[in-house]
């Protein structure tokens, strides 16, 4: 066998190795075929169907382009870099990042303990990896030690439940794989902005493989950087990474389905007892988990609940037809009252639950059906330098300081908002209007009335 | 100490003088000594100016998105190494930030009144100013990394290899060891 060419919308022919091909023809793999890479987008965005196979392939690609660019050999760290991107995504369940929020939520106590919440469908990716039995051991641990968190905290506690050699990754191949200008966020902004038909994704990504450097930093080695003629290719990409996560991420309607996914699969869990659900997301890091786990995807899920009546299905089905809940109250948190803005930014699960029962009791709304969201929009600072480190301009200082566009706006500036959705129906936009501003005096005395607590 | 970054940078800035820390580098580093010397988990990594914890930085923004701070630029006529206007950005306890502060001092008085002690104890240790105090984390970081006694020439030679500068311009580097001892971080041998 002499490996494979895929074509690819984004990155035109995509040619696998012989390993490769045998990793992607996995079925746990192919399973991620079955995936949607934005869960319902598609009904903001119709085009929005890619699935985490693709986004799968096409961050192999864009390592494998990274590592050339950057002189890396054909030796065994290239093919560790290609393997780990192609198989970072791999523990993704049903309708991705939804899964990641009921895995958190559900997974056996005992397990959560020392580990992060987020770190569920991590270790998820990473038990999997470890079960490629066709891959060499060798392999399987570094692609490992390239995907584990460098997090001091978190690393030794995946490591010792994984049971695996800790290799600490080269910090070039590890930026490639993690950091601020990863093969992850490059293939997923120019994909996602290709099925969703927006243009805000776009960035020249020949260009920005084109400046890329290393520069050494010590204790550690080669890091990734770019040269200074990469500065723009760079402002190109944060701007892109911006505008996805205000226009498209964090779009209204798609937050609205992401909350009615959410909520119906909780309730799914905790009111109907649906027992397949509640076996899928109670995650205890057992190889039985694990077997049961990647047999679902979207449409089995999906299919399984709609044959199911209670809360659960009823969401399901509003999904399935887009009749979708309408948001009943908007508000930036700053135009609240220091008390109710200071209880909104860290409210607990405990208080949203008192929340939605007191707006869907007051307003005439089934409670399980209202849902309050906060959440805010990340800086454009954030999405320059955040918990992933700076990008680094060879010989110069780090990426904002040489961008003449990021030294010269106030780039800290962002804002958190509360939204509550609801099963609203309205007959014309007077109506509309006139429930609207009904409903927000109502909120904001429910606010007062829960949230202000002990303040003055 | 129970204290999140944001309520940290808050309870930092509140006990500033007049409610106000000049500039993003005074504020990253004092809380860098807060950290080594409460434990407050605000994990610095090394980066261009020295020791810097990405979570005050999130903080700081978020801070300001919930107008409990406000950051105000500061263009100063001097120009940097660099060939740039200097530019401080101050930030600034609003009127909501201290309705907030009043209602942590009530909920969480140890933690505060740990925080105010430990903001006291860099002031009582003579916390000098902040290129100073820059270097005295620096200082400090690579002693703590090499986990070993270090003469002054191989922390700068050390320090060259982080790209960062610690030159004893205005006797700054003996002031900053200076200020480290008083902190009982380091002790000078003969």
């Amino acid at each position: 066998m002499a490996g494979r060419e895929i074509r690819d919308p984004i990155h035109g022919f995509i040619r696998l190795e012989d390993g490769e091909v045998k990793i992607i023809d996995n079925p746990i793999f192919q399973r991620l075929r079955r995936i949607k890479q934005l869960a319902f987008a598609h009904l903001v965005y119709p085009g929005a169907l890619h699935t985490r196979f693709d986004h799968s392939l096409g961050a192999g690609y864009v390592a494998a382009s990274m590592g050339r660019a950057l002189g890396l050999g054909d030796g065994e760290e290239r093919r560790w870099l290609r393997r780990a991107a192609l198989l970072h995504d791999l523990g993704h369940g049903p309708f991705s990042h939804v899964s990641e929020n009921l895995l958190a939520r559900f997974a056996e106590p005992t397990i959560i303990e020392g580990h992060g919440l987020e770190e569920i469908h991590e270790l998820i990716t990473m038990q999997l990896i470890k079960g490629l039995s066709f891959l060499e051991e060798l392999d399987r641990e570094r692609i490992i030690g390239l995907l584990l968190s460098e997090d001091k905290a978190k690393r030794p506690r995946m490591v010792k439940f994984l049971k695996v050699h800790d290799w600490p990754p080269d910090p070039l191949l590890k930026q490639i794989i993690s950091g601020p200008l990863d093969a992850d966020k490059q293939d997923y902004l120019l994909r996602d902005s290709y099925f969703c038909g927006v243009k805000y994704g776009v960035f020249d990504i020949a260009r920005l493989h084109n400046t890329l450097e290393t520069d050494s930093e010590p204790h550690e080695g080669n890091i990734l950087a770019i040269s200074e003629d990469g500065v723009h290719a760079v402002e190109q990409y944060v701007m892109a990474k911006y505008y996805m996560n205000t226009q498209v991420y964090r779009h209204r309607v798609r937050r609205i389905t992401d909350a009615m996914l959410t909520r119906a699969m909780t309730l799914g869990i905790e009111m109907d007892r649906i027992p397949f659900l509640k076996d899928l997301y109670t995650y205890d890091g057992s190889d039985k988990f694990l077997q049961n786990y990647v047999e679902w995807d979207d449409e089995r899920v999906t299919r399984e609940i709609l044959q199911t009546t209670g809360k659960a299905c009823e969401l399901f089905k509003r999904l399935r037809e887009r009749r979708l809940f309408k948001q009943i109250y908007s508000k930036n948190l700053n135009q609240l009252e220091v008390n109710i803005r200071e209880a909104l930014s860290k409210l607990s699960q405990t208080q949203k639950g008192e929340l939605e029962k007191k707006v869907g009791e007051t307003l005439g709304f089934d409670p399980l059906q209202v849902m309050v969201d906060v959440y805010r929009i990340k800086s454009a600072r954030e999405q320059v330098e955040g918990s992933e480190g700076r990008i680094r301009v060879k010989g110069k200082e780090n990426f904002q300081k040489e961008s003449a566009l990021f030294s010269s706006i106030d780039i800290a500036m962002q804002d958190q908002y509360v939204e509550i959705y609801a099963p609203a129906e309205y007959t014309s936009e007077k109506d509309k209007q006139e429930k609207r501003t009904r409903w927000n005096g109502e909120v904001e005395r429910i606010f007062e009335d829960t949230l202000k607590g002990d303040g003055p | 100490m129970n204290l999140t970054p944001q309520e940290i940078v808050l309870v930092t800035v509140a006990e500033a003088d007049n409610r106000t820390i000049q500039g993003r580098t005074l504020l990253q580093k004092r809380l860098y000594f807060l950290d080594v010397l409460l434990g407050l988990g605000l994990s610095y990594r090394p980066y261009y100016y020295g020791p810097y914890s990405p979570l005050v930085d999130s903080a700081l923004g978020e801070l300001q998105a919930l107008r409990f701070l406000e950051e105000h630029q500061r263009d100063f006529d001097a120009i940097n190494e660099e060939g740039f206007q200097v530019r401080r950005y101050d930030a600034e306890l609003t009127k909501d930030g201290e309705v907030v502060v009043g209602l942590l001092k009530r909920r969480k008085p140890s933690d505060y009144r740990a925080m105010a002690k430990g903001l006291q104890g860099l002031q009582t240790a003579k916390e000098p100013d902040y290129a100073t105090l820059s270097i005295a984390a620096k200082i400090h970081y690579i002693l703590t990394r090499q986990a070993a006694s270090m003469t002054v020439e191989e922390i700068q030679k050390v320090g060259k290899e982080l790209n960062w500068k610690i030159e004893d311009r205005a006797h700054r580097l003996q002031k900053a060891i200076a200020f480290l001892e008083r902190l009982d971080l380091v002790k000078q041998g003969s």
